[in-house]
């Protein structure tokens, strides 16, 4: 395709075609015509982040329809795909393996990514303003914007701090490198602090399985460093896994241990940071002082969901059914920044809840009834390049206000040298074919 | 045949299909298996595309990729598909990976949803051309593997 936003069909150019929109989205507010006429091909739906729920909504929703405008609003020409990001911090992959762009959203499947920051909505006339400038008119919003890093959630600690002396690290980019940097250039004999999370925050088992490559990683450059988790919780996922092999090859729960893991209850729940002495400091006044410091805070709703008024407390209120907004009409919301107990905020479970999301809107536009929700979970992870672990979760509907009916099961332990391995190439295997799922 | 699935075949070779995926220390939770069948059956079932779209993150956008040692399901017999699953949600037969904990929810219409949808798709061929990595990499995240 020589120009790759012109439209295949029509020949139009995008922003030819976000004018058409604006006008005949405008043309049936003057008619005093409800919302809910629109023809399957004049129907505009706007998607609020290009990250795995809003590309993955994009791309599925072409799949079930050849017609309908779709435009993804996203400030980041590429994106860092999340899944896999750990194994950036011992080397074992590159950043660069993690990059992708939206080439073959917009020219294969016909998708208008616009490279802006999506500012307020006006739910009385259905628009989504910019940050640019521009203001797109949209019949269905799609709101994906992963979540907040709530910094200032952990007292003497910010942004600023994340980004300089105190990687966080949780979302992969500069923080990683730096995280990484930090830790190979540590001093012989170094301690490594890693403050895990209260509950609810993306992927859950990652601060473990990167306790476990940092450990790996100490194991071979730095023997006698140590590695010390805080946790602001009592137990983790996959736990039944990581202890085992922690155990095996860190000597977990001996005296000489590298790995250290203190729960909540013993004391674990960091508070506070002192930048000026490097050290965390616990709920119950314990100081520890770390040579590498990888706080990991807590998390609230991405604040583009905070100010437009999509969220009661930290989180989005969603009907289950088919994830739409429980205080505006004509908006959706998935991703890490729903309030979507007990579906973990997973990227697996992102992308599942946007299919669930673009089959409602696709069944209404072409005037049938709605088919149920169905999600699946099959979350994967590592303790390492010769061990790999997954559990299984569904979730299914359970009426109209209740939460969805959750079934899980989690593998335990393998023993097996051979089986460990072979998990370890699945979750592997899982992470490019599910990025080559969502981007290509 | 690829690198990967070499690896595999040797693997699986040497360990055996037989194993059971209820080991000792798996732990289960939410709903019971027939807590969850009585709910799938209070509400209309899921649609077939939704049902089988919920297995793209590992076995490619609607099971059509072939990528390394996850197969794909697009293009398989719609019987053989049954079969298979089937075997999946009986404990003494289970895929000790995943396939056995994620089949034994799955309802039995379900699975044949599935199958007839997946049994109409096409594969894609396993060594597909790639589309042109055109990312731009900024300075910060060149990184030097060999420096280790």
């Amino acid at each position: 395709m020589s120009n790759k936003y012109r439209d295949k069909k029509t020949g139009i150019t995008r922003r030819e075609i976000l004018k058409v929109l604006g006008v005949s989205a405008l043309s049936y507010g003057f008619l005093g015509a409800s919302s809910k006429v629109y023809s399957k091909s004049t129907a505009h739906i706007v998607i609020v982040g290009g990250g795995i729920g809003g590309a993955t909504a994009a791309k599925y929703l072409r799949l079930l329809n050849a017609d309908v405008k779709i435009t993804i609003v996203e400030p980041k020409s590429q994106y860092i795909f999340c899944p896999g990001s750990n194994e950036v911090i011992p080397g074992w992959i590159t950043l660069e393996d993690l990059m992708v762009t939206y080439t073959t959203l917009k020219t294969h499947y016909r998708i208008n990514v616009i490279q802006d920051k999506a500012q307020s909505i006006n739910f009385d006339k259905k628009q989504l303003k910019l940050e640019g400038g521009d203001t797109l008119t949209y019949h269905k919003l799609i709101v994906s914007p992963g979540p907040t890093h709530h910094y200032e959630g952990i007292e003497g600690f910010n942004k600023e701090l994340a980004e300089g002396a105190f990687p966080s690290a949780y979302s992969a980019g500069k923080q990683t490198m730096n995280l990484r940097n930090q830790i190979l250039s540590m001093k012989k004999g170094g301690t490594i602090i890693i403050s895990s999370p209260e509950d609810p925050y993306r992927c859950p088992p990652a601060p473990y399985e990167r306790a476990s490559y940092i450990a790996t990683m100490l194991k071979d450059n730095n023997p006698t460093a140590k590695l010390l988790i805080l946790d602001s919780k009592d137990d983790f996922i996959f736990s039944n896994n990581y202890l085992v092999y922690w155990e095996k090859h860190f000597g977990y729960g001996k005296a000489d241990s590298m790995i250290e893991w203190v729960s909540k209850k013993k004391g674990g729940n960091v508070v506070k940071l002192d930048a000026s002495i490097r050290a965390v400091i616990t709920s119950n006044g314990d100081i520890h002082k770390g040579d590498v410091i990888n706080i990991i805070p807590p998390e609230k709703a991405a604040s583009f969901a905070l100010q437009n008024n999509l969220a009661e407390g930290d989180w989005c209120p969603v009907d289950f059914f088919d994830f739409s907004s429980l205080l505006h009409d004509d908006v959706y919301v998935v991703g890490d920044s729903i309030e979507g107990d007990p579906m973990p905020k997973t990227g697996y479970i992102a992308s599942n809840q946007a299919r669930v999301v673009v089959q409602a809107i696709n069944d209404e536009l072409h005037g049938r009834e709605v088919g149920s929700p169905f999600i699946i979970n099959d979350c994967v992870a590592m303790a390492g390049q010769d061990y790999g672990m997954a559990l299984a979760e569904t979730f299914r509907y359970a009426g109209k206000g209740k939460k969805l009916g959750e079934r899980y099961h989690i593998l335990g332990a393998e023993k097996n040298k051979g089986k460990q391995i072979v998990r370890q190439q699945v979750a592997e295997n899982w992470q490019r074919t599910f990025r080559k799922d969502v981007f290509e | 045949m690829n690198k990967y699935l070499l690896r595999l075949f040797f693997i699986l070779s040497s360990i055996g299909f037989s194993n059971s995926a209820l080991a000792d220390d798996d732990l289960t939770g939410g709903l019971s298996l027939k807590e969850n069948f009585e709910l799938a059956k209070k509400f209309p079932m899921p649609s077939p595309w939704l049902l089988s779209a919920q297995c793209s993150a590992c076995h490619g956008t609607l099971g059509t990729a072939f990528n390394e040692i996850i197969p794909p399901l697009a293009g398989m017999d719609k019987q053989e598909f049954i079969k298979k699953m089937q075997e999946y949600k009986t404990a003494d037969a289970s895929n000790f990976i995943v396939m056995g904990i994620i089949a034994q929810p799955i309802t039995d219409e379900e699975i044949e949803a599935m199958a007839g949808f997946f049994a109409k798709l096409k594969p894609e061929p396993l060594n597909q051309e790639k589309i042109p990595r055109d990312v731009v990499v900024p300075e910060w995240a060149v990184m030097n593997k060999e420096s280790e």
